[in-house]
């Protein structure tokens, strides 16, 4: 997969694509709480992967860390992505502002604001360990496919997330100090379900969100 | 990817996090946004390879790691020493009557069913051009190799006219297979090596295979590297421009797209 994507094969970057653009598109979410732009990151990722896939390093397991590296380069600068791929984007289908399914649309303002939140959360951390934070726990990569990600050593990551710990901590016993608001008491008690298996977790939260 | 952890404890810090500030539920891309969103890549990423391939030039920008590089062309070396026009053992091995010819640097390989390969053993090798022309002639691929020739003004060969169909597009995103199939020839990577596959007698009368070395006479000792290959109508140019050799290391960052050499 790797060689193939190095040589430029196009089917093999569908099937790149197929695989990935879900992780992709939900890191995005999570990162921008924002539908649309959510998209675009989606896009954009997958055509700066296409630019830069001689840099791929011919060895290796799954290509999700490189993915969300540069995903997360996009969300940190989505204008000069978006200006070095202007051709390409002025291509692009309109964004779907609305959910596509009425149906849906209940559960995807529960999910707007859950998102909202939670972004809110992350953005009391510094940004760099925003990405770690989010990329290791949210998307479940390991230390090193952190590092892979970010291009930085595992000594780095480490120190970054036992940061954000520390942070996150002392955010925790602040809110519960000052009156304990209702969202962060719904956050808060996911504590319990987060067990194994994190997607599950968070599904099952989803449903009774619904 | 697995999000398995490596390690315990990291799995437990995770968990101590994801209490903290648990993940949102993030609402799936829809199917048809998913499609949407690919098909809109696809048409950008096989233009992008079409921007060559409506010409149907591809171009072999050998981004090999200095180490690796280095490892294939020892190996050349060993295979090569004293024997430069011996057949390489193991490329012979075709259907009915094989023929395989070439030098340390390729082979030219029949294989009897209309299928002449041409395998880049070592980008890194000086190549003898009127040699591989005379290879290539003798295995019936109508074809015309050029060394880039430094004050070559001739203009660009011409392109027969461009397959616009579906099946065209379909063969373009397929693998070397189809593309070979549908088109009569192509390039792809064989682990490090880049391989040129022309059925001759699907070459349309009046074309011929363009194959273009802009590097070998200004920088033999990266012969094969910046390698072109296209159907091209007749007349062919007379003769094409020089390129001088960049690092294609030193030239990752700019993606894989070939830079000129900007003419002064």
């Amino acid at each position: 997969m790797r060689a193939r994507i190095r040589a430029g094969d196009s089917a093999a970057f569908g099937q790149l694509f197929e695989d990935h653009a879900g992780a992709v598109h939900r890191h995005a979410l999570r990162m921008t709480a924002d539908w649309a732009v959510a998209e675009d990151v989606v896009s954009l990722t997958f055509l700066e992967a296409w630019r830069l896939r001689a840099r791929v390093e011919p060895d290796g397991d799954s290509l999700r860390p490189w993915l969300l590296g540069i995903a997360t380069n996009v969300i940190r600068n989505t204008r000069r992505a978006a200006r070095r791929h202007q051709q390409a984007l002025a291509k692009l289908p309109p964004r779907d502002i609305v959910p596509d399914f009425a149906v849906e649309l209940t559960g995807r303002i529960a999910d707007a604001e859950q998102l909202a939140a939670a972004k809110a959360a992350l953005e009391k951390l510094r940004p760099a360990e925003r990405e770690v934070f989010a990329l290791c726990v949210w998307e479940g990569l390991d230390h090193a496919a952190v590092a892979e990600a970010l291009g930085k050593p595992v000594g780095t990551i480490r120190s970054r997330l036992s940061r954000a710990r520390s942070r996150l901590r002392e955010l925790t016993s602040k809110e519960l100090a000052a009156g304990r608001s209702e969202k962060t008491m719904q956050r808060m008690d996911t504590h319990g379900q987060v067990t194994d298996d994190r997607g599950l977790a968070v599904r099952s939260k989803k449903e009774t969100i619904r | 990817m697995s999000a398995t952890p490596r390690h315990r404890s990291q799995q437990a810090e995770r968990e101590e996090l994801a209490g903290l500030l648990p993940a949102a539920a993030a609402p799936e891309l829809s199917r048809g946004r998913h499609l949407l969103l690919k098909e809109h890549l696809m048409s950008t990423v096989t233009e992008n390879s079409q921007r060559t391939a409506k010409r149907r030039t591809l171009t072999l920008r050998l981004a090999l790691p200095v180490g690796l590089a280095a490892a294939v062309a020892g190996v050349a070396l060993t295979a090569g020493a004293g024997h430069p026009a011996a057949p390489t053992p193991g490329l012979a091995a075709g259907s009915q009557s094989p023929v395989s010819i070439g030098d340390v640097a390729y082979t030219v390989q029949s294989s009897g069913d209309d299928t002449v390969r041409l395998t880049v053993l070592d980008p890194n090798k000086p190549v003898d051009v009127p040699r591989l022309q005379r290879d290539l002639d003798r295995l019936g691929v109508r074809s015309h190799v050029y060394a880039g020739e430094p004050g070559c003004q001739a203009p660009a060969p011409k392109s027969p006219p461009v397959d616009s169909s579906d099946a065209a597009l379909n063969a373009m995103n397929g693998d070397s297979r189809t593309r070979l199939a549908y088109f009569g020839w192509d390039i792809s990577s064989e682990g490090v090596k880049q391989v040129l596959t022309v059925h001759p007698s699907r070459i349309p009368t009046g074309e011929q295979i363009f194959i273009y070395l802009p590097l070998a006479r200004t920088s033999p000792a990266n012969g094969f590297r910046e390698l072109e290959a296209a159907l091209m109508t007749n007349p062919a140019p007379s003769c094409m421009p020089a390129r001088t050799y960049t690092n294609p290391l030193a030239n990752l960052s700019r993606s894989a797209t070939p830079t000129p050499t900007p003419a002064h």
